[in-house]
């Protein structure tokens, strides 16, 4: 039962949450601010197979 | 050596597209047929009645007008091409021929149609625009053929009553295959290692070739031939290295002139305008008829990067390195007219091969239409004819 | 909306908080974010290992985390039946772009071989899917697009480093900023290796043509070359068409083991003349004042399932059918979706594709709605249903009135349909990218102007470098247009906050 509820309430929570995610555009935030430097760092140290 | 009899006679024939030559086959009722590309053949404007005229823009200063229209992100040749029909420079041509081979000249070209150029002095005056494959396949010779057929032939007969017959067109090779032999026989020459012909006047003399009717030239072409045979040279050549030189248009001899003043001397002259191609006879097989010969001689012996099937890329770089070979070139000069699509790749993907791949020194430039930047290239050609230099003396090691 | 720039971080241009639209529409814009969310995590489905792996081996990769910036963007000021076509069309993109990707990672030999790599036929440049059509068991999958336009559209920031490359091997800065990325990626070694075979062609331009050549040289699969006629509309180039119609379908033949299957065949053209038909409707609505069509996503909406689907893919039918019921309902209503538009206008030539949604600002900085662009008219052939030869002329004439192509070939005419465009689609002002790279269209800038003047039309100029923002960049393009709106026209901006703010540093 308290199994049951916590599902229950934690299903009905990501609405809200996913709201306030929206809302506050977060998803962009994180991937422009945090995804993103880290992904250049990585393609920055790449060593590609440069040829013509 | 002792200088050409004709070479200044030739020099004033590139002064102006309507030089006198063109004037008196105009006064003698033969048709100016106007073109710049390649896949416009030479010979099919050669028919009984016309002569051909491949268009320059000799002395231009300024591209005004042509920069207005054609902004000035375009190439300058087609630009000044374009400023000199504005002006009224081609206003003798009966017919202007051309084709969608790229973008900037086509553009240009439709220019005579949207403007209605020469019309007002030959309300027959007409431009014809045809499509050219970009592959060699079956499929693309009969295309072409048939391209050839309808706008080439069909309008000159319809609007000229130019005889188009099989037969006429076989004269028009015959003739066209003279002056091919003539230029060749000089072109050669120039595998010596001693040549009695600078590249600046062969490269006058080939521009004279295709700008000038060929009928009235002949006699001029055959005397200079016979002269350089006999001419004595110099007992040691003039040159510090000897080039192939590749690329888009070339058409002014100014170019070559600083190419010698620079140390190279041009042994072959693989670009537009030049004799390679260009000045390979047309052979007519068995069972063929003129037309499909013709269609097949221009397809096949075109040097131009437009074409992408592979085989024809391997054959380009194969055939430079033939020409360095068998002309006993020791480097290459990749030229691209500034904003040309073609060559920018085919330069980076030409200098890369060369050098990397075949081991031949070989340099790539933009270049402007005029000579106006001549400084800077010079500066490019004398470090590259050092460079060459300082290679031989190392034992072909850089 | 009258303060709008304040809502985004200056330099980034990422948002603060997202657009208040009324409760009902935000609502609604927060449903359909929630169904890209879904759509995003449907595509990890599609190979999870292999698409991380993908993301941090493609650099080109990257640029698409920021696909749900660009909803946001492309959909700015949006509201009602507008915003609800938009989503709707936004979301077979998504579905379909991502179908794509994946399938380019599933199928990467890069990361490990597989069987699924030889399942597909790469297509160079923007050619349409059509001629896969008779092979059930393969996929078309593009080559370059992915790497560089719609990747673009998303990150500003993808194609520079690419085309610095082709720059350091001595390519000039002129050539043209598409091919020249394209190429870039290729001597980067950053096309995913997949595919049984590549078709390369020779659209829409000089350039593409080359660039062709050079990416052949470093892909490993074997490769042939549709080279399609530039005169199209002479009717005698057809047989030649034809001809390398049927070559391409022999090489995917010989080099997939295959066969040509027409029944397949036919059903897709008939889904493809579905899709065309469409676009018909769709033009019939936008030349009204209650369109919700226009903008930024429906033109977009048309290029994608023209270059990417050609009737392959089923759901485009669905969603484009969705939109044109909201579309007459709003009709029927007399429901005007775009309330502030002073101006109706047509866009014409390359535009600047790292400024994907110049045609939202433009509404909501000046009222000027975009009612038509170039784009749109390429492609629309109806193809034959029941004659193979005339089905493959058909599919050559779609390719030869292809993106770019149809507008930039076979005369000067066709790039002059703007004047008769803009009278069907009610544009009082006509803007012409000024692609300072694209040779076909510069070639005949004189021309625009005499009959513009000779028209009496609105004609406004704005300067892009395609994929270069470095060059010009967003600021200057809306400084052009800004410059133009109130010199020329005379006007007061309706949000003076968007005139000249700074998102240089964002995607």
């Amino acid at each position: 039962m308290k199994m049951k509820k916590k599902l229950l309430i934690g299903t009905l929570s990501i609405i809200p949450l996913s709201m306030l995610i929206y809302w506050f555009n977060l998803d962009n935030k994180l991937l422009y601010y945090g995804v993103r430097p880290i992904l250049n760092k990585v393609y920055n140290s790449q060593k590609r197979d440069v040829k013509l | 050596m002792k200088d050409l009899k004709h070479l200044i006679y030739f020099e004033d024939l590139l002064t102006e597209a309507n030089n006198k030559l063109v004037k008196q086959a105009s006064e003698e009722g033969r048709l100016a047929l106007g073109y710049t590309c390649y896949f416009v053949p030479e010979v099919l404007l050669n028919l009984g009645g016309c002569f051909s005229v491949r268009l320059r823009a000799p002395g231009t200063s300024n591209t005004d007008i042509g920069t207005y229209y054609m902004t000035n992100k375009t190439c300058p040749f087609t630009r000044s091409i374009l400023e000199r029909s504005m002006e009224g420079g081609y206003n003798f041509l009966s017919a202007m021929f051309s084709s969608e081979t790229c973008q900037m000249m086509h553009r240009a070209h439709e220019y005579f149609d949207i403007m209605g150029l020469v019309k007002e002095q030959n309300p027959k005056f007409f431009m014809s625009m045809m499509d050219v494959p970009f592959v060699t396949t079956k499929a693309a010779y009969e295309h072409y053929e048939a391209q050839l057929r309808k706008y080439i032939l069909k309008p000159l007969e319809e609007v000229y009553g130019v005889d188009v017959s099989d037969e006429a067109i076989r004269k028009a090779i015959e003739e066209h295959n003279e002056i091919c032999r003539i230029i060749t026989e000089l072109g050669d020459l120039r595998k010596l290692p001693n040549p009695p012909i600078t590249s600046y006047e062969f490269h006058v003399i080939q521009l004279v070739s295709e700008c000038c009717p060929q009928y009235l030239i002949k006699d001029k072409l055959e005397e200079t031939l016979k002269e350089i045979k006999n001419r004595k040279v110099d007992p040691k050549p003039g040159y510090r290295a000897r080039i192939v030189v590749t690329g888009s248009e070339v058409d002014d001899p100014a170019f070559t002139k600083l190419l010698e003043d620079c140390g190279a001397y041009v042994v072959a002259d693989r670009y537009c305008y030049g004799s390679l191609p260009g000045r390979e006879e047309i052979e007519i097989r068995e069972g063929e008829s003129a037309l499909t010969a013709v269609a097949r001689h221009y397809l096949s012996t075109s040097e131009c990067p437009r074409f992408m099937n592979k085989e024809k890329q391997v054959q380009r770089r194969g055939y430079l390195k033939q020409l360095v070979n068998d002309y006993d070139a020791d480097g290459v000069l990749y030229l691209q007219m500034k904003f040309c699509e073609f060559w920018s790749y085919e330069r980076v993907m030409g200098v890369h091969d060369m050098n990397d791949v075949e081991g031949i020194p070989c340099i790539g430039v933009e270049k402007e239409y005029t000579m106006a930047s001549a400084g800077q290239l010079r500066t490019r050609f004398q470090a590259f004819v050092e460079s060459i230099e300082i290679k031989k003396i190392q034992g072909g090691k850089m | 909306m009258a303060n709008e720039a304040k809502r985004f971080y200056k330099g980034s241009g990422i948002a603060k908080h997202r657009e208040w639209r009324g409760l009902k529409d935000t609502f609604y814009d927060y449903t359909q974010w929630v169904i890209n969310l879904g759509i995003l995590a449907k595509f990890i489905t599609i190979s999870p290992v292999r698409i991380v792996k993908g993301l941090f081996e493609y650099r080109w990769f990257g640029g698409y985390i920021g696909a749900l910036h660009m909803v946001d963007k492309c959909t700015a000021g949006m509201r009602g039946p507008a915003l609800r076509v938009s989503h709707t069309q936004m979301h077979a993109i998504m579905k379909g772009t991502t179908g794509m990707i994946g399938n380019s990672m599933k199928g990467d030999r890069r990361f490990g071989d597989t069987k699924a790599a030889d399942k597909f036929v790469m297509l160079e440049q923007t050619m349409c899917p059509e001629i896969v059509a008779g092979f059930p068991n393969l996929k078309a999958l593009p080559l370059e697009v992915l790497q560089g336009l719609l990747g673009t559209y998303m990150d500003q920031n993808l194609a520079p480093f690419y085309m610095d490359i082709m720059e350091n091997v001595g390519l000039p800065a002129d050539s043209c900023r598409l091919s020249a990325n394209a190429a870039g990626v290729a001597i980067n070694d950053d096309y995913p290796q997949v595919g049984a075979c590549l078709v390369t062609n020779n659209m829409p331009c000089d350039s593409s043509t080359m660039n062709s050549q050079l990416i052949e040289r470093r892909i490993t699969i074997p490769t042939t070359v549709a080279g399609i006629p530039m005169r199209w509309e002479d009717p005698d180039t057809d047989k030649y068409a034809l001809a390398q119609m049927k070559e391409t379908i022999k090489f995917i033949e010989d080099t997939t083991g295959e066969k040509f299957d027409e029944k397949a065949f036919f059903e897709v053209m008939k889904q493809h003349n579905k899709e065309v038909r469409n676009e018909f409707e769709v033009w019939d609505i936008a030349k009204t004042k209650y369109t919700p069509f226009g903008n930024v996503i429906s033109p977009l909406f048309h290029a994608f399932y023209f270059t990417f689907s050609g009737g392959s893919m089923p759901y485009i039918d669905k969603t484009a059918k969705k939109a044109l019921r909201i579309a007459e309902k709003a009709y029927r209503n007399k429901v005007v979706s775009y309330d502030k538009v002073r101006h109706r206008m047509i866009t014409w030539g390359g535009p600047g594709c790292y400024y994907v949604d110049f045609n939202t600002w433009a509404y909501n900085c000046w009222g000027v709605l975009v009612a038509a662009q170039m784009d749109m008219f390429s492609g629309n052939v109806i193809i034959s249903e029941d004659n193979l030869d005339e089905a493959l002329i058909g599919i050559a004439h779609n390719y030869e009135r292809g993106v770019m192509r149809r507008h930039l070939t076979g005369g000067y005419q066709h790039l002059l349909e703007v004047w008769d465009e803009a009278e069907k689609f009610n544009c009082d002002i006509v803007l012409v990218y000024d692609d300072i790279t694209c040779k076909g269209a510069m070639g005949l800038a004189g021309v625009v102007n005499d009959q513009a003047k000779d028209k009496n039309k609105h004609l406004v100029w704005v300067q892009n470098d395609m994929f270069d923002h470095r060059t010009i960049s967003r600021n200057e393009m809306r400084r052009q247009f800004s410059e133009y709106m109130t010199a020329v026209m005379q006007e007061e901006p309706l949000d003076a906050s968007l005139v000249d703010f700074d998102d240089y540093e964002g995607w």
